[in-house]
């Protein structure tokens, strides 16, 4: 029998991490079979994108370094990167676990430790941020082994080291965060939980946008990358020294005597486990106090008077308030508004630092692309970017499958199909008007485009946000995902949502890539695009209306 | 009591002896599950009575519900609300009921008010009609305090009574509740009884559903019980007392012993001395028919 603790942990991880590996009955269908294997390719591609990512910057590093004879220094700037990166990781994760406390809540009712409850939610932090810390330490092992040959107990310790690496901060952010939320009301709220963890998290991934981007600059500039390392600018060898862990670490794998490297290892180890369970064990007990006495939402108090009732009550047409329904209920929603609408905002934000952390190089190529921004691309830049932004929000491809059981009740009102559909529409295109904005507007002047061709590109663009967000909704009307618990599943983990980001992504690149191949007149690009748009357009917005009702009529949650 | 909320032009609609809402013949299987929810169910609800649907949990009393609402489509067979085919006029069908869904958790992130405004509108209640129905009844539930609250932050009883507000907002002839004393304090589910005995005498039609049978006999003028999809009988609480005579008759035992199971008989609801006899065997006989899913004789089965 298996004690209740791993019974705890085991229900913890697999409630975070919702992973179900489809039997081989299951795969026997086309549709799971493609399923899997489109979230093996995503998974893939995420790894390798990551993977691809610190193994240029560690490439780079070691390459530039090398001629000095400090190479070592790449595995102190990785492991000062994986112990920011998993810092960054525990404080946010652990802050957003605690807006699941009223689920949790009822393990209060179980005997259960206070520490094992608080013991096991740090475990599953750990599970989501050791591999973090093992991806950004494996790849720098590997660069450096390639190119240097060291022994094989050099690999053994980088990766036992990458375990340990988690473990401090963990035990830090909670020791942070438990008298912060004990303490405060307005923090044990789900609402205030989800803003504030994805705004720091949305900030903490810009900071890290914008190191990423310095870096990058930095390593193709053997002066600027020697400034940064060897004088010491981003103080990597002081974070190193300072840092108990990366210390252990850079004594683990930078030791020759295999005694010292195991115990600066085991020290490591044992230091973060002992803080981590000295943290459960401190903090078990507030923990407890904080499920039992975590609130979701305020109730107002308040009647509403006489004079008040004739305007709050007013009668207003139909179609506005179901459009008015559909903007309450996404934007009201922390999960739903950040990972949807506030996209529009968040992009630009990363492309305007991505703009300033690389500068000088920027504003040079730049220049080399002047002449061909008086082309074509002078308006299909701006009118991608601006269909990309207007069809990233996620509206119109989950517009379904987050009303879920609330369908049943929608279906019974004396509403026609055909206006619940048009209302949902209607919600994703007033924000891919914003997304356009931002995105041909603000990146045509951004980019000192010439007025003509933002105004094509605004043509173009509408025509593809349009056409992509009605192409999104019928998606999401013939196959929408209704059955889930965590309004997480209906946006961020629905495949509509990925299969529309990234077809939208995919299609724009291909047709970047298609103008840059065809020899034609500069606006016959915008004549042939915008044609196929309005064609695809009035198609998928046939399809919908036509055969929208009728999967509606049959939508069962 | 309550005028104004039943003032649904009963007089005008109601016809003698005319049904107001009749399911012929509905079947329903799950495409997913595979599962058949509803088998050849035929119904027929008269106005002016509160109708009460029994069954265990899983019977088919909320997929029959779905299917009378139109919120999901019957395999086979016919709805007619007010004498109109839901089918073939699903607009002016829905007009004529109010429903209280039996998930009360809707909508979580509208305030209870702009929750009652959007069924208003999408009922085309004019603002002084909107403003007397939920001003008496947000006052008769106790529910004045909490209109500009987020639905998310009300307790379960609480968001019930809001559907039940939201449900009577456009003053419906038909009033459909699927499960609707869960949650309820005892205040409100007193408040409920009485409303649905007025919205009744006033000529209008009450179908709610129930897995308790105390609660459908206090309340119920007819009743129809659900198993498996299938009904096991239908008629009125007399019809179920001769019923149970009947058994009793036929197995030579007295009436109380209408329960074959043991279930029952664990459940100390037959053969308790002194307790209310009439009571405790009507439930005991309620998880015999639904325990031996057995048809009604014929002469039984009637309204």
């Amino acid at each position: 029998m298996r004690s209740p603790f791993i019974s705890l942990l085991s229900l913890s991880l697999k409630s975070v991490f919702a992973i179900h590996l489809p039997t081989q009955k299951e795969l026997a269908s086309p549709k799971v079979l493609l399923k899997t294997f489109g979230w093996i390719v995503l998974a893939v591609v995420l790894l390798a994108d990551f993977g691809f990512m610190f193994a240029m910057m560690d490439i780079g590093m070691h390459d530039a370094l090398a001629p000095f004879g400090m190479q070592s220094l790449m595995l102190i700037y990785a492991t000062v990167t994986a112990s920011v990166l998993v810092f960054l990781f525990a404080f946010i994760t652990s802050l957003s676990f605690f807006s699941s406390a009223p689920n949790e809540a009822l393990f209060l009712t179980m005997p259960f430790k206070p520490s094992e409850l608080l013991a096991a939610r740090m475990a599953t932090v750990y599970a989501i941020e050791a591999p973090i810390a093992f991806l950004v330490m494996s790849i720098a092992a590997g660069v450096y082994g390639i190119k240097n040959s060291p022994p094989f107990d050099f690999y053994v310790w980088m990766l036992l080291n990458a375990l340990a690496l988690p473990l401090v901060p963990l035990a830090v952010s909670y020791a942070v965060l438990m008298p912060l939320v004990s303490a405060s009301r307005w923090l044990r709220r789900k609402n205030t939980i989800l803003y504030v963890g994805g705004f720091i998290g949305l900030a903490l991934a810009l900071g890290f946008n914008w190191y990423l981007q310095t870096m990058m600059a930095r390593i193709e500039d053997p002066v600027l990358l020697r400034k940064l390392l060897i004088d010491n600018e981003l103080n990597f060898a002081d974070i190193a020294n300072w840092w108990p862990p990366a210390w252990l670490t850079m004594t683990a794998i930078g030791n020759s005597s295999m005694p010292a490297a195991f115990a600066a290892t085991l020290a490591n180890l044992a230091l973060g486990t002992a803080l981590a369970a000295a943290a459960a064990t401190i903090f078990g007990r507030s923990y407890t106090k904080i499920l039992a006495n975590f609130g979701e939402l305020a109730a107002v108090k308040g009647k509403i008077g006489r004079s008040q009732a004739q305007a709050v009550f007013a009668p207003r047409p139909v179609f506005i308030s179901l459009v008015q329904r559909e903007l309450h209920l996404m934007n009201r929603e922390p999960m739903y508004f950040l990972n949807g609408p506030f996209v529009i905002v968040l992009l630009p934000v990363i492309l305007a630092i991505s703009l300033i952390a690389q500068g000088q190089q920027i504003q040079q190529a730049l220049q080399q692309l002047r002449p061909l921004l008086d082309g074509q691309a002078g308006y299909l830049i701006p009118a991608g970017i601006g269909v990309f932004l207007a069809s990233s929000t996620s509206i119109a491809c989950t517009a379904f499958s987050r009303d879920a059981k609330a369908i049943y009740f929608l279906k019974s009102l004396p509403l026609e199909p055909r206006d619940i559909i048009a209302a949902k529409l209607v919600h994703a295109l007033l924000f891919a008007a914003l997304g356009i904005v931002f995105g041909v507007v603000g990146v045509g002047l951004l980019l000192g485009i010439r007025l003509v061709d933002i105004a094509v590109a605004l043509v173009l663009a509408v025509l593809g946000a349009v056409t992509l967000n009605i192409c999104g909704l019928v998606i999401d009307t013939f196959w929408p995902r209704l059955s889930w618990e965590n309004p997480m599943s209906a946006l961020k983990r629905n495949p509509n949502t990925i299969i529309v980001i990234l077809g939208t992504m995919g299609l724009v690149a291909g047709l970047g890539a298609l103008s840059a191949s065809l020899p034609f007149q500069k606006y016959s690009f915008a004549l042939l695009y915008g044609t196929v748009f309005l064609a695809a357009g009035i198609g998928f917005g046939v399809l919908l209306f036509r055969k929208g009702s009728a999967f509606l009529r049959q939508m069962e949650p | 009591m309550g005028a104004p909320i039943f003032a649904h032009n009963a007089n005008a609609q109601k016809k003698a002896g005319k049904l107001m809402i009749e399911l012929t013949n509905i079947s329903k299987t799950y495409a997913k599950s595979g599962t058949k929810a509803v088998d050849s169910l035929t119904l027929r609800i008269p106005d002016g009575a509160i109708f009460g649907f029994l069954g265990p949990n899983g019977a088919g009393k909320t997929t029959t519900i779905r299917i009378m609402t139109g919120a999901i489509e019957a395999d086979s067979g016919s709805v007619l609300i007010d004498g109109i085919d839901l089918a073939k006029e699903p607009m002016e069908a829905k007009r004529r009921f109010g429903l209280v869904p039996d998930t009360p958790d809707l909508f979580s992130r509208l305030r209870a008010y702009e929750y009652l405004n959007f069924v208003a509108d999408v009922y085309g209640v004019s603002a002084s009609d909107r403003i007397t129905v939920i001003e008496e009844l947000a006052a008769r539930f106790e529910l004045s305090d909490a209109l500009k609250s987020p639905i998310g932050s009300m307790s379960r009883g609480m968001r019930m009574k809001l559907n039940l507000i939201a449900s009577l907002i456009h003053k419906p002839h038909n009033w459909i509740l699927d499960e609707p004393i869960v949650g309820l304090d005892p205040h409100a589910a007193f408040a409920l009884k009485e409303l649905m005995r007025a919205h009744a005498a006033s000529g209008g039609t009450v179908f709610f559903s129930t897995h308790v049978m105390e609660v459908a006999e206090r309340i119920c003028d007819k009743l129809a019980i659900i198993n498996k999809g299938k009904l096991v009988f239908t008629g009125d609480l007399e019809g179920l007392r001769e019923l149970r005579e009947s058994r009793g008759r036929l197995s030579g035992q007295v009436p109380l012993v209408g329960a074959p199971n043991f279930s029952a008989r664990e459940a100390g609801m037959v053969n308790i001395e002194g307790a209310d006899q009439r009571e405790e065997s009507l439930e005991a006989l309620f998880l015999a028919l639904v325990e031996e899913g057995e048809q009604v004789p014929e002469e039984v089965s009637k309204l």
